[in-house]
């Protein structure tokens, strides 16, 4: 177990330097440099600020240069927030998406789990709702549904502010956009997994046993039933991630994705850079963690 | 048409969500296609004397905020819309096969090493990925059909290399090697034609995520530049006055729903049927 930990997190740092190459390689060749503007700027004043942040020197330079600071955790100046570094910014916009994320989290696993699995258990009438309500679902963009939302909750009955972050009302819509297609998602994937389940040997045998039904759900189906769907929490990130970028957007909610979007259209290098990273970082750490949890859940995987 | 054929296609059409699926994209491939010559104004026509209208008779979806005709702009974000999911889902598929069969065909240190060029792209979030790649590749059509493929093989890569994982060990390819067939023939001729199924429900779950990442990139404003319009594009424009003209964003969401929902439908049909024991791409989670 510690094992597998160790080597997953050592096979991290080659993948995550990989991520900041290519993110870097891309930056540098795309064109157009950040300081073009339509107005352009005198000549000896470019030379400066490109010479501030050493963009006058060769590519390799600054990749080098860029790693140094990589490895002491510093990820650069901003080229766009003057005197503001990217540490700075992630700290700052990283909480706001991480709380965000979390609710959606929260609320995608919980109504997907608990609607998959009564589905399943049920069956009927209840069963074919799910499957109809799960498909749309996931038909339905966070976009699609967020503009739904703030048109009928803030528009026309003004009960919830269509933007910003700052009380707790602000964070149901979009913790909604962005926790509803994942909730489909995992309301289809436990139905499946637990209608699996119930069909196993194991289960009759517990049956046949006399042991109560309470006992039965709790030890022997949920935790091979939940194995696929904790599977898919690694992806599940990866979603919710690219989620928040474009509800942040909508909502106007000053986190990462905001600033991301922001620094895309600015051509902010460092900023971009270090976002990536951050969102590669998480990406890893929730396949780790979902790895992990597997190995408790399922005493096979831990033999390997 | 072989027997078997017509009777795959028919518990298809007996299957109601299935069928209603196929009926709905075969609509929208129809409107791709031929949409334009019915198209009753020009998509980029501005008629200054009528901005903003609600759907009338002379206008069934309204206008927008230069007095374009939005109705013509959809038929127009269709043809866009489906024409870049359809063929960056294809594309995505050819390459990810490729790389997915030879991967699982030669497996060891190739297998090992291919895999961890997947595992690079799967530690990166789908969209920031796409808006790196269409920074690089500029936001034009081309740009957005390379990004989305670049996200799309992957996921295809994957699948295809644990089927032919499983499909390596069975006798008629040992059978194919013991006859002296090369690795290319045994790949092409013996192993990738038991792969249809998957690559077919795969090809049906791509388009969607291909509908899901180009609306998204285009609304969040990094897509395609205007005044092309894509879906997302015209969603995007409805956003900016959601409050006094929702027309502007209902119909092209409803647009993008009906699409989504129909072709997941029909994937999950078709899923049924020829690969039961498959489930839904994670990935495609905004």
């Amino acid at each position: 177990m510690v094992s597998l930990v160790v080597r997953r997190l050592l096979w991290s740092v080659p993948v995550l330097l990989v991520v900041a190459t290519l993110t870097f390689g891309v930056m540098h060749a795309v064109p157009g440099g950040p300081f073009d503007k339509e107005k352009k700027l005198p000549p000896r004043i470019k030379a400066n600020v490109e010479a501030k942040y050493h963009l006058d020197e060769p590519l390799w330079r600054q990749y080098l240069l860029y790693l140094g600071g990589l490895s002491r955790g510093d990820l650069g100046p901003s080229y766009k927030y003057l005197g503001r570094t990217v540490n700075d910014v992630i700290a700052e916009t990283l909480p706001v998406s991480a709380e965000l994320g979390a609710l959606a989290f929260l609320f995608a696993a919980g109504l997907g789990i608990g609607f998959g699995f009564l589905a399943a258990v049920k069956g009927g009438a209840i069963d074919r709702t799910n499957i109809l309500l799960a498909t749309i679902g996931i038909s339905v963009p966070s976009f699609v549904l967020g503009a739904l939302l703030v048109l009928v909750f803030s528009h026309l009955f003004h009960l919830l502010p269509p933007a910003l972050w700052e009380d707790p009302r602000h964070a149901i819509l979009p913790a909604l956009s962005l926790g509803l297609a994942p909730a489909a998602y995992i309301a289809r994937l436990t139905r499946s997994a637990v209608l699996e389940v119930l069909g196993r040997e194991y289960i009759r045998t517990a049956r046949a046993k006399g042991i109560s039904e309470g006992v039965i759900l709790w030890r022997h189906l949920l935790p091979n039933a939940l194995t696929p769907v904790v599977t898919i929490l690694g992806p599940l990130t990866a979603g919710l991630l690219t989620g928040s970028l474009v509800v942040e957007y909508i909502f106007s909610i000053p986190g990462m994705g905001k600033f991301y979007i922001t620094a895309a259209t600015n051509r902010d290098y460092p900023l971009i850079i270090g976002v990536t990273l951050v969102y590669a970082i998480l990406i890893v750490a929730a396949n780790l963690a979902v790895d992990v949890i597997n190995a408790y859940l399922d005493p096979r995987i831990r033999l390997e | 048409m072989t027997e078997q054929d017509f009777n795959t296609w028919r518990r298809i059409w007996r299957h109601g969500p299935t069928r209603w699926g196929g009926i709905v994209i075969s609509v929208f491939l129809a409107v791709a296609l031929l949409g334009p010559l019915f198209s009753p104004y020009p998509y980029d026509l501005q008629d200054p004397s009528s901005l903003l209208q609600g759907p009338s008779l002379r206008h069934v979806m309204g206008t927008d905020r230069l007095g374009r005709d939005l109705f013509s702009r959809l038929i127009y974000g269709t043809r866009i819309s489906i024409t870049v999911s359809v063929v960056t889902a294809f594309s995505a598929l050819i390459l990810g096969t490729a790389y997915g069969a030879v991967s699982g065909y030669f497996g060891g240190r190739t297998d090992n090493l291919l895999m961890r060029g997947v595992d690079v792209i799967y530690a990166l979030p789908d969209i920031p990925l796409i808006i790196l790649m269409t920074l690089f590749l500029g936001r034009g059509v081309l740009g957005i059909f390379f990004a989305l493929t670049v996200v799309g093989w992957v996921t295809v890569a994957r699948l295809i290399r644990g089927e032919v994982l499983r499909l390596k060990e069975f006798a008629f390819v040992e059978a194919a090697r013991s006859l002296g067939a090369s690795h290319a023939r045994i790949l092409i001729t013996h192993i990738l034609p038991n792969t249809l199924g998957v690559l077919i429900v795969t090809l049906t779950f791509r388009i969607p995520s291909a509908i899901l990442a180009e609306s998204t990139l285009s609304f969040i404003g990094l897509g395609l530049a205007p005044p092309a319009a894509s879906w997302g594009t015209l969603a995007n424009e409805g956003w900016s006055a959601l409050r006094f003209y929702p027309h502007l964003i209902l119909f092209p969401s409803m647009v993008i729903f009906v699409a989504m929902m129909a072709f997941n439908l029909f994937g999950d049909g078709l899923r049924d049927l020829l690969d039961p024991s498959r489930r839904p791409d994670p990935r495609r989670l905004v």
